[in-house]
């Protein structure tokens, strides 16, 4: 029997022919599903593509209309690209390596609604990282009256009080104990009576003296001893009393710290004009912070990498089911993926940005080069020049480092709302902004500082209800203000920013509010004393009664030791020509 | 199925060598327990068709042993994992991992060789068995068979008839 057929041959071309067509056939879809599915579930939204068109010579892929929704608004796309080419390195390809020379990224735009929800069923358990922007709140224009402000705080001046009439309380009890122990006026009269008797039992001789002098040396020591015992008392009340004087003292200072304290929550100071700025234009910076930290946080794991080739084989986790794919140490190493340069134009309002990005990868530490970026748009619709430059380097990867610049000239702010609040609305009319962004995250730490300069401003405050003596202050030193200074800085971590916003608006409503304000302050003083006071002082008036009472017991004590102390004087047994040893 | 099997019974009752049969489920026990889209099984689909072997007796091979696959992947994964992870032969895997055509292969996955060396393995001790089964059932079941009542009521079933059919019809590798 002959064992080869060789039609089988042509059958073998044919059947890899067909396989081929078919692939040639459904590679566009697969591409399209491809890039929905994965991009999907890194993005945790629905990645959405209008078509994929795949070319083979040179191997080559387009993109057309790729959406990528925003995870936090499902009806909004966070980014969208009308078209992106590339071309493939086929050999790296059948490597399993996706190496982009050059790709091409048009229409971006940021943003944009949708017409349908790009939400995906979210696994349960799944939390957003903490990026929560930090909060600015303008000062108060109309005070409460100070009856309502006492009626709804804790004043600390009461607790005070009552925290020192407790020890008042407890000293009292410990001297009502204490003082029975001590000698009384019975004791007193006993050793006289036995003075009395000591001196007319004398007897004569040497033998009645020495007996009689033993008896009034015990008698003395015994005198002695209780005497020592009440001027101890004595010094003891003296010192409680001190002690309890010194926190009545406190006590009736507390008050004035109530006042204080209440003041600086309610009234609009001089100082607390200090922050206008921050609170004007601080929340729109936080917010702009706490999403950029989103992004960076979802980006972060992307950033990061997953493949190593190192001098040992590494295991890498795989799906169930699939085997684990061991790496080992590659001659000439290369990313898993690599867009080296990638052309982006992006669609803003005012017109288009172009710019490029360089090194693409997940694997820099293998690359050994950062990612770039550089963008740059001129002659805009409100802006006249931005320019965005920044590395992310993940080169070593225990060793993060982002830096941000970016710088915007001539940029023209319309109708932006500063503050809605009613009884104070800040509208920003118009102005054009110069702003200098430096930003550097390094690990987790986050440094940046925005500076810029506002001229042509136009500040109104709307239609206001409540147009006090100083809101209407307030609205005037607005709408003079022209041109401004404004500096950010952002510190902390990318999960925590800490925003401060520091202007030259917070000197210029200073000097314009700052009488009416310091007036407003002091009558608001005057009247929350008055307040306190009618609260604190009838108990504060009981409170030095209470003390004063240790008076009486300090008194009596003192008329027991000039007591004891006479009998002690009063008692010389010794005869003529005998000192006695004591 | 019924269908391949009928063509498998065709094949197994008529005068094809035993080698025809016994090397095509051989080649069917590679495609099965590997993963299908390996670079290796287009050079085995090459020989099956080029060798004179049966086409039939390799599919229907290639659909069971795919079966017991699915229950061996985790003793192809061990199997695979320690041989890429054995020191000594670090070097040739990374001499391999460094070439275009078999990183095409994907050896470095632990199931494609767990699988690929248990079924290269399997491959010869398979040929030589199956050869010898064959060659035992035809020459002492065979006859056998065929004289039992059961089989002589059963030949009078429409499956007997479709089988009768489809023989007629000259199917099969």
């Amino acid at each position: 029997m002959k064992w080869i057929r060789w039609p089988g041959l042509i059958a073998f071309v044919v059947v890899v022919a067909i396989g081929l067509a078919v692939w040639w056939l459904v590679v566009d879809r697969l591409v399209e599903h491809g890039i929905e599915t994965v991009g999907s579930k890194l993005v945790g939204a629905k990645v959405e593509l209008g078509a994929a068109d795949v070319s083979f010579f040179p191997l080559g892929i387009e993109l057309k209309r790729l959406e990528v929704t925003n995870p936090d608004e499902p009806m909004r796309n966070a980014v969208e690209a009308a078209r992106i080419a590339f071309g493939v390195e086929a050999l790296q390809l059948l490597r399993r390596k996706m190496i982009i020379d050059e790709m091409t990224v048009d229409g971006v735009r940021f943003n944009t609604a949708r017409k349908t929800s790009g939400a995906i069923v979210k696994q349960a358990d799944q939390k957003k990282p903490e990026t929560g922007g930090p909060t600015f709140s303008l000062p108060a224009l109309d005070l409460p009256s100070a009856r309502d402000i006492l009626a709804k705080e804790d004043l600390e001046s009461l607790k005070a009080i009552t925290a020192v009439r407790a020890d008042i309380d407890t000293a009292r009890e410990q001297w009502k104990q204490r003082v029975p122990e001590l000698p009384d006026k019975a004791k007193m009269d006993e050793y006289k009576r036995r003075f009395e008797t000591i001196k007319s039992s004398r007897k004569g001789g040497v033998e009645g003296l020495l007996s009689g002098a033993g008896e009034a040396a015990e008698l003395q020591n015994a005198v002695k001893q209780d005497l020592d015992r009440v001027k101890g008392a004595r010094e003891d009340l003296a010192r409680d009393v001190a002690a309890l004087k010194h926190r009545v003292e406190e006590a009736a200072a507390a008050p004035e710290a109530d006042v204080k304290r209440l003041k600086e929550k309610y009234a609009l100071s001089p100082a607390g004009l200090g922050n206008v700025a921050g609170a004007l234009f601080g929340g729109e910076i936080g917010r702009w912070t706490a999403m950029a930290a989103t992004w960076y946080e979802r980006l972060k794991p992307t950033l990061a990498g997953v493949s190593k080739t190192g001098d040992k084989p590494v295991e890498v986790k795989p799906l169930r089911g699939k085997g684990v794919d061991v790496r080992f140490p590659e001659h000439h190493p290369l990313p898993d993926f690599l867009i080296r340069t990638a052309r982006v134009s992006v669609d803003i309002p005012a017109g288009i940005i172009a710019g490029q990005v360089h090194n693409i990868t997940p694997d820099q530490d293998v690359l050994g080069l950062p990612l770039v970026f550089e963008f740059t748009g001129d002659n805009l619709q409100q802006l006249r020049s931005v320019a965005l430059h920044g590395e992310i380097s993940r080169v070593n990867p225990t060793k993060p480092r982002d830096a941000i610049t970016l710088n915007v000239d001539g940029y023209r702010i319309e109708h932006a709302v500063l503050s809605d609040r009613p009884e104070w609305p800040v509208i920003l009319d118009g102005a054009q902004a110069n702003v200098d962004l430096k930003a550097i995250i390094a690990g987790d730490a986050l440094d940046a500082n925005v500076n810029s300069h506002l001229s042509g401003v136009r500040l109104s405050t709307g239609d206001q209800k409540t147009s006090g003596r100083l809101a209407s202050a307030l609205a005037s030193a607005l709408a003079d203000v022209k041109a401004l200074n404004l500096e950010a800085t952002i510190k902390g971590t990318t999960q925590n920013p800490d925003v401060r916003v520091t202007s030259d608006l917070d000197r210029v409503l200073k000097d314009a509010v700052g009488k009416l304000v310091a007036e407003q302050a002091t009558r608001f003083e005057a009247d929350l004393k008055v307040a306190i006071a009618e609260r604190v002082n009838g108990p504060l008036e009981d409170l030095k009664k209470q003390l004063a009472g240790f008076g009486g017991l300090g008194e009596e004590l003192a008329s027991r030791s000039e007591a004891l102390s006479g009998i002690l004087s009063s008692a010389k047994f010794a005869p003529k020509g005998l000192k006695l040893p004591f | 199925m019924l269908r391949a099997i009928l063509k498998f019974l065709h094949v197994l009752n008529s005068e094809a060598e035993p080698g025809q049969i016994s090397l095509a489920l051989a080649f069917g026990l590679i495609t099965g327990f590997t993963p299908l889209w390996s670079l290796h099984n287009l050079l085995v689909l090459l020989l099956v068709l080029v060798l004179r072997v049966n086409l039939s007796v390799f599919l229907l091979g290639t659909a069971v042993f795919s079966g017991i696959a699915y229950l061996l992947d985790p003793a192809f994964h061990r199997v695979g994992l320690a041989v890429l992870t054995a020191q000594p032969l670090e070097g040739a895997w990374i001499v391999l991992y460094n070439s275009t055509l078999w990183r095409i292969e994907r050896f470095n996955n632990s199931i494609v060789m767990g699988s690929l060396l248990i079924s290269l393995a399997l491959f010869v001790p398979t040929v030589l068995a199956l050869n010898w089964v064959i060659r035992q059932y035809r020459a002492r079941v065979l006859a056998s068979v065929k004289r039992l009542r059961i089989v002589q009521a059963l030949t009078a079933t429409k499956f007997a008839q479709m089988y009768r059919s489809y023989s007629n019809l000259g199917g099969g590798g």
